[in-house]
Formats: C-alpha cells, structure tokens, sequence
C-alpha cells in the first residue's frame, strides 16, 4: 500500500520556496484524497507530488488564502484529467478486493462505480467539495465555472449518488445505529 | 473561462432546494426559502441522505480505495501497430546495413607471396600416362 511521503521526504533534496512548502503541508492532504478518487490509489501519490513541483516552480498568485486553495486544485485536476486522458478510462470492475476490510472495500468499488457514471465536471465538484473541503467559491475557480454552476452541478452529482448508492446509504445507516 | 449566464444563474438559484446544498455546505442561506423548502417531506429526505453521503464518502479511507491498476502506459492499438512496423522497418535496415559491411570488408585470410627465393616443385608421387588411340584422342572431345 503506498502512502503519500511525510513533507521532509518531498521536500529533502530541494530547496523550495517556503510559500510552497505551505502549500505543500496545509494542503497536501486534500490533495492526496481528492487525487485518490479521481486516479486511485496507486497513482495518487506521485501524482501529488507533481503537483506541488508545479506549485514549486510556479510563482504563487497573491491571493488570499482561498484564492491559493482553488489554485492548489485546479493544478491538481488539470493533472487529474491530463492522467485520465492519457490512461484512458479505467475499467469499472474491480477485483482487487483484499480479505482484510472486505466491506470497506466493497464501498470503494461501489462508489467509485456510481462516481464514473457522472459527468466528469460533476464528479471534480463534488470531489472538491467533499472530499476536499472547498467552497463553491474555490470550485468555480478551481473548475473556471461560474458559482451557480457549482450549486448546480453538486447538487446534480448528489441526486445521482442517492440514487444509485441508496442500499449502500441505508446500509450505513442501519450500521450507525446499531453502533460499533 | 467561466460559465457566466445571469440569467441563468438566478434561476437556478431560485430553487429551493439549493438551499438544502446551501445549509449542508456552509454556505450562505435564505432563512424564508431553507424554513420553506424544509416542510416538505422530500427535502427532507433529501438532507438527511445528502449528510449520510458525505459521511460515507468521507469515511472513506485511501487505502480502501481500490482501482484497477491501469495499464502504465495504455497502448492504443494504432499505436500498437506503429510501433510494430517501426520494430520491422529498423530489424531489416539494420540486416541490410550488416550485410553491406559484411561485404565490403577484407578477407578474413591474408595471402603473402614471397617472390625473393623461388622455390622448386614438388616431386610428383606418381604419373599417369596417356597414350593415344588407347585413352587419349585428339579429335573428341570426351
């Protein structure tokens, strides 16, 4: 299972702006997640480490806070969709199913299932905002869509994931109730 | 570039139900419209199942992510048989370019005549003789 490297092992050997290595540290876990559903886990990590190589060598925006954010992410889904074009589409099945967390894994393949069935601009939105904690602001700037664009699209995408994921949703449910 | 239609922009805006995406998401709301849309039973289905997707997508962990290794490089197949033909086109320059170097270069054996000292003939081990009439004729060529 590969992990995304601590800070110091990206960092070690390069001398990085220390606007970057902000960037790196404040976000790189977002990063990391967002990457992991959008081109798995196995590619995730250095896929995140080329993103923040690109914030390294790019000149970082004076923005605010949130303006740095939504260009952290939308370097990152450029990336994301440069890997998908190139790669093609990744087959649905999956059988990698490990006999070590079966169930959590069964809710991987199925929502990973139900998230390739949606538009790609659906899917990066509601990725970034719950995977990756943005705001509709940070979206559409990420995306370079307008903010009711956002409302709109999160709320497509969550319509179609209730639909398809509602076993799985009652499931969960029936699970937190009954407790641990 | 972004997606800017006012006009449609405040229509989808106008609907209730962003409002609910609005609560769920921290994002500003109109108290009116969100008391509104919340006495309808469906939307309310709606948040609930909203918040139960956002724990399940949440609770996610990376390792349980699971895809398919692709292909590291996703060959298409035209691609597939360019490279072929290149394989092909280089194997047979090459053969040819062996087979030019081959030819051209020197004997592998060196000859060397020394014409200083002649040297005499070897003694014959044995002669044949031909008589005409018996095993030899002028006149044929057999």
């Amino acid at each position: 299972m590969r992990r995304l490297p601590p800070v110091g092992v990206l960092v070690s050997g390069d001398v990085w702006p220390v606007k970057s290595q902000l960037l790196f540290a404040t976000y790189r876990d977002g990063v990391f997640r967002y990457l992991c559903r959008i081109v798995g886990q196995t590619d995730a990590p250095d896929l995140t480490q080329e993103v923040f190589l690109r914030v390294a060598r790019s000149p970082v925006p004076q923005t605010t806070a949130d303006g740095e954010r939504a260009w952290v992410f939308r370097i990152a889904r450029n990336l994301a969709l440069n890997y998908r074009r190139d790669h093609g589409r990744q087959p649905d099945t999956v059988a990698l199913i490990e006999a070590s967390r079966p169930a959590a894994q069964e809710t991987s393949v199925v929502m990973r299932q139900a998230l390739d069935r949606l538009p790609p601009l659906d899917r990066d939105v509601f990725l970034l905002r719950e995977v990756a904690g943005l705001t509709y602001a940070e979206i559409a700037a990420s995306c370079e869509i307008s903010h009711a664009a956002v409302r709109c699209r999160l709320h497509r995408a969550r319509q179609h994931l209730r639909a398809h994921l509602q076993p799985l949703l009652n499931a969960d449910d029936t699970a937190a109730r009954e407790g641990p | 570039m972004t997606n800017n239609d006012p006009h449609a922009d405040s229509e989808i805006l106008s609907q209730p139900w962003h409002q609910l995406d609005a609560l769920l998401d921290g994002e500003p709301v109109d108290r009116e419209a969100l008391r509104t849309v919340l006495a309808e039973r469906d939307a309310r289905e709606y948040l609930v199942e909203a918040l139960l997707l956002r724990r399940v997508t949440q609770r996610l962990d990376p390792a349980d992510i699971v895809t398919p290794d692709a292909p590291r490089r996703a060959v298409r197949p035209l691609l597939r048989w360019i490279a072929a033909a290149a394989v092909v086109a280089a194997g047979a320059a090459g053969g040819y370019l062996y087979g030019q170097q081959v030819d051209a270069s020197p004997a592998s054996i060196e000859v060397s005549v020394d014409t200083g000292v002649p040297l005499p003939a070897p003694e014959p081990t044995h002669a044949i003789r031909f008589e005409p009439g018996v095993n030899w004729n002028s006149a044929g060529g057999d």
